[in-house]
Order: structure tokens, then C-alpha cells, then sequence
């Protein structure tokens, strides 16, 4: 066999249905070696040449050269390459004349750029760019262009290199928004929105559909190094309110982002009391949201209103520390020396009324503690700390209020013998302490 | 149906000088020969002057002579279904099956002479032949099979089969 002529053992091999018999065969002597040539010929006319994307994934450059001289250019190769190859890889294909440049998988729809792009392939990058016969803007299945992908992944360096070939819209996603932009803010990128502010192309005060500025949305996100890059770059409204009402300094308050904040507020620029639309301040949003850090900042800062409230319930911050059981914050507001202990809520509540109705025994405790507070405070539909607190079957609140000696158990009278509110709560618990204590009130019963 | 005639008689002679008296249309498969009898004049065919048959001897051209004798009157491949065609079937007609049992030795020499000839459908059968007996094996089967020594070094075959492994799936 061994004496047949080339031409012949081609025709052998043309009858072989698959190209893993081919590789046998050519395996077998050195004399089938010449069958090489066949077999890539073969995985070119067949296989749409998926050795060359075999060659690129491992990174066998005798297997690239041999695929790309029985005629495979199938730009899968690049793409794949944009993933796992190496640079000598990169330079070797994107040379070749006739390779597919723009190839687009099927499943993804990226081409290589968009590929290299989002892989941080920043050579391969550069030398596709350089070929000049790229599409820049190539979008994939899901509209992602290179520079969004780019900005997406946090590769600056790529992200300068696609602006700098001018053919790439930074501004994709509409008049409104910059998705890159948006994007590198979201993932944090601070080094990508500094390139994209660099281009000077981006609007930077731009809302978008919520009203919200791309500082306002890196306070969102909690990026230090984005809101530094815009902060820094000096021409953003630092007080623009979204449809809510809510300025970036609200937004990193309300969500807990305290290197944020202490930006914002050393920008000296930030309006420290701003309101959203619904009263909310950033120290109540923070009392509410149980951010200490961010309360302490503020409260450091000085010149604040602590005291302020919202508009649908008007309760100050302190009144949304009790109500949801942050003992800290209280404890912060308190120590403050600013913050009206009873100030009373639309409905007549104060911060004792609150933390006693909710069983917050830490809060009613911290609140009790002080020289001036209403202990026998009444809300606008009679009740008092201690009716409350029997109400909802706080015990160990109740204990506490009792415990002072000092509560005027009458004060709620009226409200624990009305119809709808019997002392049947406060019966049902066992207390030797209360009985004693409310012995000297007639029995109702 | 045509009218018939006596058929034509051809004689061609193997390289180690045994003259084969054949039908014309017998001799036709052969590309070769038939392109040979273009040139020559119906005149001077003879046994004395038959076609030599340079690269093929008795033996052989015995075996190719009696395949082109049972396949006189297959249709002529068209040129454009070729390619196709060709990919489609790897099977082979009994008769052929039977006519190419013999030892390689042979078969190698059938289809040497079968190209030398030009007899593209002979060439086909053999080579479709040869293929079915290394179809599914190792290199190291197809080396048992043909009685082939490996000439290559650990290195070289391991270098090869590194940088052909993209076709084991294939």
C-alpha cells in the first residue's frame, strides 16, 4: 500500500466518511503524512474549517497554519481566539488574507471585536482596529455593541481604543441615557466613566427615564469610584432630583452607602437637609433604613435639621428609628441632644408611643432613660405608652413603663374601658407587678 | 434497439508480452485506450500490432479485462453528478464485492492499473475497497491490517496526533 502514488491514496481516502478515519490513516507512516493536506481540506469543505477554531482554543499554531493553507477563514477562529488564544495567535489569523473579520456566532451573535471586547483581549482588540475593515458598532443578538461590553466588563483601556476610532455611539439607548455609561456606573467602573466623560460626548446631568443623573445612580449602586470620577469631573448637578424628589445624597443614605455620603457632603455642594417629594431627609431615611454610619456622618456634619419631618405621616427621624427598633440610631439621635424627644407625629404619636406600641424594648428603654420624655404622652385616639404596650402584649415593656412609678395609670382610662379596647390584654397576662400596681383602680368587670 | 453487428475486435498486449483479444466497446472503459484508438485507423488494428499495455501484466490485466467485460454495458458516469454521487455510497455491488476478493497484493495492483487504464469506475471499486477495510480502526489496526511498519519516532507521532486531535471528532 505503502507504494501507491499520492493521487491514489486521496481517492482511498475520499471514500472514508469521517475525518477521524482520515487521521488514522494519516497517522499510520510516514508516507500517509501526505494525506495532511487532504484531511484539513476536508475539515475546511466540511466542517466550515473547525480546526482553525481547534488551533486558536489550544493555541497550535502548526495546526492554524495547516487549516489556513487547505483554505480554512472561518472567523470563528478569531472569536474563539478573543477568549482563549494568545497574541502570537491573534497576530497570525488577523494576518491572514480573507479571514472573516466580522464572522458572527450563532448563539451570542458577537464578532470578534465584540468578543475581545468583552474578554479583555486588548491586543487582539487593537489589531482588529488596525486592519480598518472591522465594523466598530457590530451589534449581537442582544443589541450589545464592543463598547458596551467593554464598559460592562470594566476594560477601560478597550473602551479608549474603541472611542478613539470615532465610528463607535457612546450615546446608544436613546436621547436619555448612556447605556455605556449607565452600564460602567452600575458594575462600578470608575476607571470606563472616566474614559466614556473623557470623550467628551456623554451629557452627564442626562436622566434617564426615572429622572435619575448618572450620580445619582452610582449612588444607587454604591460605586465610591465612580461618584469620585464624577464628583471630580466637576460639572454635575450634585442636587438633582429624580421624580421623587430624591438627590443623590438621599439615595446613598437611604440605601446605606456611607463613603458615599461623606463624598457628597465634602463636595460641600450637597444640600444636607433636601427633601424627596414624599418629606424624607437623608437623616430620616438612614434612621429608617438603620445605616448608623451614615447617621453618625450626618450628625457630625452639624448643621442639620434633626428635627424634620415627613410629609405624610410627619414623623421626625427619630420617630422612624423607634418604629423600626434600631436602638442604636435612637441612642445616636439622643445622645445628639437635638432631637425632640416628643415630638408628636399627624396622628399624635410620639417616639415612646411608637417603640411601646411595637414592642421595641431596647427603644422604649433608651427613651425612658431621658429627663424629658412624655411618659404619659396620649396620641390623638386616647392611647398612652403603657395602653399600648398592653395592647399589643408587651410585657417586658410594660414592666418597664410600670417600673418607673411615675406613669399616671388613669391616663389611658378611658381608652382601656371603651368597648372596643377591654382590659381584656392586660387580664390575660399574669402579672403580680401590674395587679398590685392597678389594684387601686376599680374592677371593671 | 441498435442494429447489431459483429463486435469490433482490439488486441492489447501486457508489459510481459501476453496479447489479449478483446471487444472494442470491452477495450472502451479504459480511457486510455480508447483515446489510442482515436489516433489509430480502423486499418490497422491487429494482432501484431496490439496496444501495449506498459505498466500492467498478464496477470492484472486478465482481472481488469474480465471486470470490464461485465461492466460493458454500464451507463457512462455523467460529469456533474460525479462529486456527489461519489459521496453518497461507499457501497459496493455484489459482483465487485466477489471480483475484489483477493489478496492486496492484488487489489493494489488492480487499482494501479485501473488508474493507469483510466478506468475511473474501477479505480472507485478498488479504492472504496480499501477504505472499507480501514474505516473505524486505530492507526495501529490499519498498520496490523496492511502489514505497515511504524516509521515515525515516540516524538513525531505524538507531535501528530497533538496536532490532529481536533479531527477525532470529526
Amino acid at each position: 500500500m505503502l507504494y501507491l502514488p499520492t493521487e491514489i491514496l486521496e481517492c482511498i481516502a475520499s471514500w472514508l466518511d469521517t475525518q477521524r478515519d482520515i487521521n488514522s490513516l494519516v497517522q499510520t507512516s510516514r508516507r500517509f503524512l501526505a494525506l495532511t493536506q487532504f484531511l484539513y481540506r476536508r475539515n475546511a469543505e466540511e466542517s466550515g474549517g473547525s480546526a482553525l477554531g481547534w488551533a486558536a482554543a489550544h493555541q497550535m499554531e502548526q495546526t492554524a497554519r495547516k487549516a489556513i493553507e487547505a483554505g480554512a477563514r472561518s472567523g470563528e477562529a478569531l472569536w474563539i481566539c478573543a477568549r482563549f488564544g494568545d497574541e502570537y495567535m491573534a497576530r497570525y489569523l488577523v494576518g491572514v488574507e480573507g479571514m472573516e473579520l466580522n464572522f458572527k456566532d450563532d448563539e451570542i451573535g458577537a464578532t470578534p471585536l465584540l468578543m475581545a471586547a468583552s474578554c479583555g483581549n486588548e491586543y487582539l482588540v487593537r489589531l482588529l482596529l488596525e486592519t480598518g475593515n472591522v465594523e466598530v458598532d457590530a451589534r449581537d443578538h442582544g443589541d450589545r455593541t464592543p463598547l458596551l461590553s467593554a464598559a460592562h466588563a470594566g476594560h477601560a483601556s478597550i473602551v479608549k481604543l474603541l472611542l478613539d476610532t470615532g465610528k463607535t455611539e457612546i450615546n446608544l439607548g436613546g436621547e436619555c441615557s448612556s447605556k455605556p455609561l449607565q452600564w460602567a456606573i452600575m458594575e462600578g467602573h470608575g476607571s470606563v466613566v472616566k474614559a466614556l466623560l473623557d470623550s467628551g460626548k456623554v451629557e452627564l446631568d442626562l436622566k434617564d427615564d426615572l429622572g435619575r443623573t448618572p450620580l445619582s445612580r452610582a449612588a444607587y449602586w454604591g460605586h465610591e469610584s465612580v461618584v469620585k470620577v464624577l464628583l471630580d469631573w466637576g460639572e454635575v448637578d450634585i442636587n438633582s432630583r429624580d421624580e421623587f424628589g430624591v438627590t443623590p445624597l438621599l439615595r446613598a443614605a437611604k440605601w446605606g452607602h456611607a463613603a458615599i455620603l461623606q463624598l457628597l457632603l465634602k463636595s460641600g455642594k450637597a444640600k444636607v437637609d433636601a427633601k424627596a417629594n414624599d418629606g424624607h431627609t437623608a437623616l430620616s431615611l438612614a434612621a429608617e433604613g438603620g445605616h448608623e454610619a451614615i447617621v453618625r456622618l450626618l450628625l457630625d456634619w452639624g448643621d442639620i435639621s434633626v428635627n424634620a419631618t415627613d410629609y405624610k405621616f410627619g414623623r421626625t427621624a427619630l420617630a422612624w428609628a423607634a418604629i423600626q427598633g434600631f436602638d442604636n440610631i435612637v441612642g445616636l439621635l439622643l445622645q445628639s441632644g437635638q432631637a425632640d424627644i416628643n415630638a408628636r407625629a399627624y396622628d399624635g404619636s410620639t417616639p415612646l408611643l411608637l417603640a411601646s406600641r411595637l414592642g421595641h424594648l431596647k427603644v422604649v428603654e433608651l427613651l425612658l432613660n431621658t429627663d424629658y420624655v412624655d411618659t404619659d404622652a396620649r396620641a390623638n385616639d386616647g392611647s398612652t405608652p403603657l395602653s399600648l404596650a398592653a395592647e399589643g402584649g408587651h410585657d417586658a415593656v410594660m414592666k418597664l413603663i410600670l417600673n418607673l412609678g411615675r406613669v399616671d395609670l388613669l391616663a389611658g382610662e378611658s381608652r382601656l374601658q371603651s368597648p372596643s379596647s377591654p382590659l381584656s390584654p392586660l387580664m390575660s397576662h399574669d402579672y403580680d407587678l401590674i395587679t398590685k400596681r392597678w389594684s387601686h383602680i376599680p374592677n371593671p368587670f | 434497439m441498435a442494429e447489431s453487428k459483429p463486435a469490433q475486435k482490439i488486441w492489447i498486449r501486457s508489459n510481459d508480452d501476453k496479447t489479449f483479444e478483446i471487444d472494442r466497446d470491452v477495450g472502451e472503459r479504459s480511457v486510455l485506450i480508447k483515446n489510442l484508438l482515436e489516433d489509430v485507423g480502423d486499418a490497422d488494428l491487429s494482432e501484431e500490432n496490439a496496444i501495449p499495455i506498459q505498466n500492467v501484466n498478464e496477470t492484472v490485466l486478465r482481472k481488469v479485462i474480465e471486470w470490464c467485460e461485465h461492466h460493458r454495458n454500464d451507463p457512462p458516469a455523467s460529469q456533474d453528478e460525479e462529486s456527489d454521487a461519489r459521496k453518497k455510497t461507499t457501497e459496493i455491488e455484489e459482483w465487485d464485492q466477489k471480483f475484489m476478493q483477493v489478496d492486496q497484493e492484488m487489489l493494489f495492483e488492480i487499482i494501479l492499473a485501473a488508474n493507469y487504464l483510466d478506468i475511473k469506475a474501477l479505480l472507485d471499486v478498488g479504492c472504496k475497497t480499501v477504505a472499507n477495510m480501514i474505516k473505524g480502526k486505530s492507526p495501529e489496526e490499519i498498520r496490523k491490517t496492511f502489514n505497515i511498519t511504524n516509521d515515525f519516532s515516540p516524538e513525531e507521532e505524538e507531535q501528530i496526533r497533538r496536532e490532529n486531535e481536533w479531527a477525532e471528532d470529526r
